[in-house]
């Protein structure tokens, strides 16, 4: 794929040059919405969004990263789609125990294609670094998913998010400390994740 | 051990540290716990975020040019076309407002030759001899709107005075138009009423040259526009 030609054509206004790039970059786009909103059809409605105003917006497109470029447009359509929910919130999916607190992994979102055993495990782990995920702050869940999740270096991050590098530097390891105390709440039920990272020493 | 040490664990787990600060992190790693066990804890947080499944995005987020609001480019020739029609159109208009002094100058004679363009010979002998012609068949409405704006001028005394004398003739409901009567212009209603088949007609508004070619113009324009217009986006739909 011969990105810039691509990226020209589609400022001159190609809209088939445009959806070769979303071929490319939609399981990126899509994978980030997912992890910082939490919801697979809320993530779809906003890498949608994104495209959009990402095509309408590409004459501004200045050089650099495409790739964060087009992050920064997703993580602004998931920034509008939390807001929206905080004016309008909706019932949570996950069931209430007779508490009133929420159960983190029911048994009813269970992919019936693998074992109950590991369709409990991997649910579980799943479940539990998602919920911590919507535990942080918006602006910090936007840098660990892009940096930790997604794999960007962290001038592709601060141009994604439109901050300096200080504040990446900051903000991924506050995040990532935020985590390490909320996942240490799961921590019977991801016995075996947690020994194996645990296990690592340190060079 | 305070957060900027921390901030430099994450960078150093991430190779984003300098190497003279890498090593002075290395070295206070061998010998500070405390520090090792937050790098630990950095670590741990990263290896857990990088084991989650990558999803793959559900469907094709591709775009239709309806969803952006894109529309077929226009020819070339469209512009053209388009300011032609705009030309065209002003210039028709602008040649109907001109139209009234023109018609109404060559249209001058008739009214005066019916008596009905002034005060003065509504007053004079002609005025009499209307009674007999009421009589008649009335006259047809279209002479009787054409002459209708001209007589503006005409003296409402003479108003009641003809519809009365006309009342015995009016065709079909004499209280209605004796009610309608009662407007300035009634009274020379009644005589144009009266006036006598035999007057030539001229034909009202004529359209002059430059009114049928502006408006040919126009039409034209406008039609070649649409087609151009739809061709476009036939062809740019099929594309």
């Amino acid at each position: 794929m011969n990105e810039p030609a691509l990226i020209l054509d589609a400022q001159r206004g190609d809209l088939n040059a445009f959806n070769t790039l979303i071929l490319h970059y939609q399981d990126i786009v899509f994978n980030t919405a997912l992890r910082i909103l939490g919801d697979e059809d809320q993530a779809s409605d906003a890498a949608q969004e994104a495209f959009i105003s990402a095509f309408r917006a590409i004459k501004s497109y200045r050089g650099g990263s495409f790739k964060a470029w087009l992050l920064r447009t997703v993580t602004n359509a998931c920034y509008d789609e939390l807001r929206r929910q905080k004016r309008r919130p909706t019932t949570p999916l996950e069931p209430e125990t007779e508490d009133g607190d929420e159960m983190d992994s029911p048994r009813w979102l269970a992919d019936p294609s693998l074992s109950p055993e590991q369709q409990n495990d991997a649910d579980e782990l799943e479940h539990a670094i998602q919920h911590c995920l919507n535990t942080l702050p918006t602006e910090f869940r936007a840098v660990v998913v892009m940096a930790d999740i997604e794999g960007l270096d962290y001038t592709e991050v601060a141009a994604a998010v439109r901050a300096p590098l200080g504040t990446i530097k900051s903000r991924l390891a506050r995040a990532r400390l935020r985590l390490r105390e909320c996942l240490q709440e799961f921590a019977e039920l991801l016995p075996a994740a947690f020994r194996l990272n645990s296990d690592e020493a340190i060079a | 051990m305070n957060f900027r040490d921390i901030e430099l664990l994450s960078a150093y787990l991430d190779g984003q540290t300098s190497p003279s600060i890498s090593t002075r992190l290395e070295s206070r790693l061998k010998t500070d716990p405390e520090l090792a066990s937050a790098y630990q804890a950095l670590r741990e947080s990263r290896g857990l975020l990088r084991q989650l499944p990558h999803r793959r995005a559900p469907r094709n987020f591709t775009l239709t040019p309806k969803m952006v609001g894109l529309k077929p480019p226009l020819p070339r020739a469209y512009p053209v076309f388009r300011f032609a029609t705009f030309l065209a159109t002003i210039l028709f208009v602008i040649s109907f407002i001109k139209l009234p002094s023109i018609t109404f100058g060559a249209a001058a004679p008739a009214p005066a030759a019916y008596g009905v363009g002034g005060g003065a010979p509504a007053t004079q002998p002609p005025a009499v001899e209307i009674f007999p012609a009421a009589t008649q068949p009335p006259a047809t409405e279209a002479p009787l709107n054409q002459m209708a704006p001209t007589t503006t001028g005409a003296p409402a005394t003479e108003a009641p005075l003809n519809a009365a004398d006309l009342q015995p003739t009016a065709t079909s409901q004499p209280t209605e138009e004796l009610t309608r009567v009662a407007q300035p212009t009634a009274a020379v209603d009644m005589t144009a009423k009266a006036a006598p088949p035999s007057v030539p007609e001229t034909a009202p508004f004529p359209l002059s040259n430059w009114q049928i070619t502006f408006g040919g113009i126009a039409l034209l324009s406008a039609a070649t526009m649409f087609g151009l217009r739809r061709l476009a986006a036939n062809k740019w739909s099929g594309k």
